[in-house]
């Protein structure tokens, strides 16, 4: 089978009250991990539902190995793994048998589904939590039991929005280490506002903010961007109020002769600043901001 | 000062979350509808509330207050409860409780506002009705004297403590864990029909055995009506004249007879006797208080584990549905089985397997009755069947399989039907040789059970209107109606049910997309 490839093209999606969630987006995604890196209210969620065919496109169309998906979705929704933002579960039931249920619900041969269950609970460390309630499971175990779900039918897209929210930093990066176990010859389409899950992860990155793509290309694209507008500067703390308000800080660190600042900015802010190596923190920051700076 | 200031803060955040869905204006324009159906015109050839079966006021202020008061005390506060419930546990399910715990507002003032909202609900619904009975007087044109006082007399006095009552309980059953589901709403139909038996045992429908002089007071004040009726009328009509109450549909063979009824007076200790039940209604709200921390308690570890009981593993279904798991759409089939049955307690098989027995041993008509009983086990799971994905947050999980939206309804429908048919298998067995219409019946009505529960859930989305009305027919069923109960007239009750199956299809097919949409 060829390689998948999901395109979007000229999408947009406007609420039924007129409000723009999505503008006009284009994309071509390709094997590997998709970073979609945003604000809150970005626009993220909304395209991650389309792609999971929950939403269509108010314009515009998304293609899935060339077939358009708001005329087509069984074509995408056979090869299609999605973890949504929020998810409920059957408390009653285990996890061993809530998976089955949702096998069953996805069409899996019968004979196959005790196997899938088993393997997709190994996957995600669950496989002695397997005959235990949901009610009974933690935030953490609860997500897990989410992405399990999105590789019963071993997907060619996988769509996770926001997957480590509520994770703990060890659960965080075990789930990191999976997403680049799965990512393969598959499609994985990341969605978050936390930017260490795109740096430890993502191939890709595509950032959004007010509904519109600011950014298509690779962190190291993004890095290369932003540099030379990156400085740290040491301020008294008494001016750090009138200095947040005048510059885009990506962060400070309290220290014995003042605070530490990382400033983002097209020229430095004082002639005291020194030029600092730009992270994807910064970067990402600079790319917000850059008309504003 | 301080205290009202919470009491209104949170009365008004609980009101503009029920007046901003669109439910609560379908309610109101059904109400203005319901309303303008109670006052018919002359030649309609039927009445709704009536003396004697075939006597009426003429549609005087006084008149059409009266008719509106007994409606609303009687009919208002049934479907009243199921409208106003639920917001309690939803402020419990939603955290928002979490958050008014930690403030300085009492128990009981919190209880109270939720109360009041009820009552305000009531009182917009009283409101639109009594405008609707305005302008049934003037349309109908039999006195067109308006008397505002007397149009909201009788509103004030019997339909304000019936309602108080209705908003009491709602606030009880939405604290008691157990009753804030599917046997809640079951429970309160027995509870309203035994405030409603009482009355009607009291008044006898014989006016003559009642006591004038009395102050008894009935939580709809039937008692009180009837005796005004009876003390007013008596001597103008004749004391032979029958004054039996009808509040409901009375249908008419010819016109109706017309009395005149321009004011209503009231006595003193009528007065009190109403007055008893409305600090009745808010002494029984505020005695909820001490128990409404342990009553959040339990539905934050009910909302954390959503927790359909424990339920039993059932290693013996996998067995049965096991010839059902040869393919993917009987694996599904299967799967909706089992969910829906895995969250059953053992009670609930006890009391199933108890209405299998009586429905194999017991004559006919008792054995008929268990089957009704069957059905109602279960009502839970049609009533609710068209809206597990919007209640258990699961849409975006099982709607983006390929044929999803069309197949796992289908799945459900069939399990469902097989549920009904399952439970009721003995009378089926039973019926098959010596009363095939019956089984024809039963079959038909699981069905139409399964069907109806997913296409109500749809369109309301909410149980309570399947619930209200299966537990109402399986109420006049059990009493010989010909709607639930196989054993009377089994060829029209399985013929209106098959009748029905269309449209209860053509409702879900409509409504489903929308609700998965919105799940």
């Amino acid at each position: 089978m060829t390689a998948p490839t999901l395109d979007v093209e000229s999408v947009s999606y406007r609420y039924r009250r007129g409000r723009v969630a999505v503008a006009d987006l284009s994309l071509s995604l390709r094997p590997g991990i998709l970073g979609l890196l945003g604000p809150n209210g970005a626009g993220k969620s909304t395209l991650m539902r389309m792609f999971a065919t929950l939403t269509r496109p108010s314009q515009g169309r998304i293609l899935w190995r060339g077939t358009d998906i708001a005329r087509s979705p069984d074509a995408l929704r056979r090869e299609l793994g999605y973890l949504p933002q929020d998810f409920g579960v059957y408390a009653a039931l285990s996890a061993r048998e809530f998976l089955a249920y949702l096998a069953a619900v996805k069409s899996l041969p019968s004979a196959r589904i005790a196997l899938r269950v088993e393997e997709c609970l190994a996957l995600v460390g669950l496989a002695d939590a397997a005959d235990r309630r949901l009610a009974d499971f933690s935030g953490g175990m609860r997500q897990r039991v989410g992405i399990a779900q999105a590789l019963l039918n071993d997907p060619k897209l996988l769509v996770v929005d926001e997957p480590t929210v509520g994770l703990d930093p060890e659960e965080r990066l075990r789930f990191r280490h999976l997403l680049t176990d799965l990512a393969g010859d598959r499609l994985v389409v990341l969605s978050t506002h936390i930017v260490s899950d795109i740096e430890a992860s993502a191939t890709g990155l595509a950032i959004m903010a007010g509904g519109r793509l600011h950014f298509d290309g690779t962190p190291d694209a993004l890095l290369a961007a932003a540099a030379g507008h990156v400085w740290t500067w040491t301020v008294a703390p008494e001016r750090l109020a009138e200095i947040r308000a005048q510059f885009h800080i990506s962060s400070s660190l309290r220290k014995a002769d003042g605070v530490l600042l990382r400033v983002v900015g097209a020229t430095p802010p004082s002639v005291d600043a020194e030029p600092a190596r730009a992270d994807l923190e910064d970067a990402y920051l600079w790319l917000l901001n850059r008309g504003a700076a | 000062m301080d205290a009202l200031r919470r009491l209104a803060a949170v009365l008004r955040a609980d009101l503009r979350e029920r007046t901003r869905s669109t439910r609560f204006w379908v309610v109101l324009s059904i109400v203005a509808l319901a309303t303008w159906w109670c006052f018919p015109a002359i030649d309609a050839g039927y009445l709704t509330v009536s003396l004697g079966g075939s006597r009426r006021g003429a549609y005087s202020s006084a008149w059409v207050g009266m008719a509106l008061a007994l409606e609303c005390s009687t009919m208002l506060a049934l479907v009243g409860f199921y409208l106003v419930r639920g917001t309690l546990v939803r402020d419990f399910d939603t955290r928002v409780w979490q958050l008014l715990v930690a403030t300085p507002m009492t128990r009981t003032s919190y209880l109270l506002a939720k109360w009041l909202s009820h009552m305000v609900v009531f009182g917009l619904i009283v409101l639109v009705g009594l405008g609707v009975a305005l302008l049934a007087q003037l349309l109908r044109g039999e006195d067109r004297a308006i008397h505002l006082v007397e149009l909201v007399k009788p509103v004030l006095v019997l339909s304000l403590p019936a309602l108080a009552m209705s908003a009491t309980f709602a606030v009880w059953f939405d604290m008691v864990p157990w009753l804030r589901r599917t046997a809640g709403n079951i429970i309160y139909f027995f509870v309203w029909t035994l405030f409603l038996g009482l009355s009607v045992a009291v008044l006898g429908g014989d006016s003559d055995r009642m006591n004038l002089d009395s102050a008894l007071s009935d939580p709809g004040g039937l008692i009180v009506a009837m005796r005004d009726f009876t003390r007013e009328l008596a001597p103008r009509l004749g004391a032979d004249t029958p004054m039996g109450l009808t509040v409901g549909v009375n249908m008419l063979h010819s016109a109706p007879k017309i009395f005149s009824w321009t004011s209503w007076s009231l006595r003193a200790a009528d007065l009190l006797g109403r007055f008893a039940w409305l600090i009745i209604a808010v002494l029984g709200t505020m005695a909820a208080a001490p128990f409404l921390d342990r009553a959040a308690a339990h539905a934050s570890a009910q909302s954390r584990t959503r927790s359909d009981r424990a339920g039993l593993s059932l290693r013996w279904l996998d067995f049965i549905l096991r010839p059902l798991q040869r393919g993917a759409f009987g694996n599904l089939v299967a799967a909706e089985l089992r969910l829906g049955l895995r969250q059953r307690g053992w009670f609930w098989w006890l009391l199933l397997l108890s209405a299998g027995i009586v429905q194999v041993v017991t004559p006919v008509p008792i054995a008929a009755i268990a089957v009704i009983a069957a059905w109602m086990l279960a009502l839970d799971l049609y009533a609710r069947a068209g809206l597990r994905e919007r209640d258990h947050g699961t849409a975006a999980l099982v709607f983006i399989n390929p044929g999803s939206p069309w197949r796992l309804p289908g799945a459900r429908l069939i399990a469902l039907t097989g549920l009904a048919w399952a439970t009721t298998l003995p009378a089926l067995l039973r019926f098959s040789t010596s009363m095939p219409a019956a089984t024809v019946a039963i079959l038909l009505i699981g069905a139409s059970l399964a069907l109806w529960g997913m296409a109500l859930g749809a369109l309301c989305r909410n149980p309570r209107v399947l619930e209200l009305l299966v537990v109402a027919m399986a109420w006049v069923s059990v009493q010989g109606a010909p709607l639930l109960n196989v054993a009377v007239s089994p060829g029209p009750t399985g013929a209106w049910h098959a009748a029905l199956l269309p449209l209860a299809a053509a409702c879900f097919f409509f409504t489903w997309p929308r609700l998965r949409q919105v799940s």
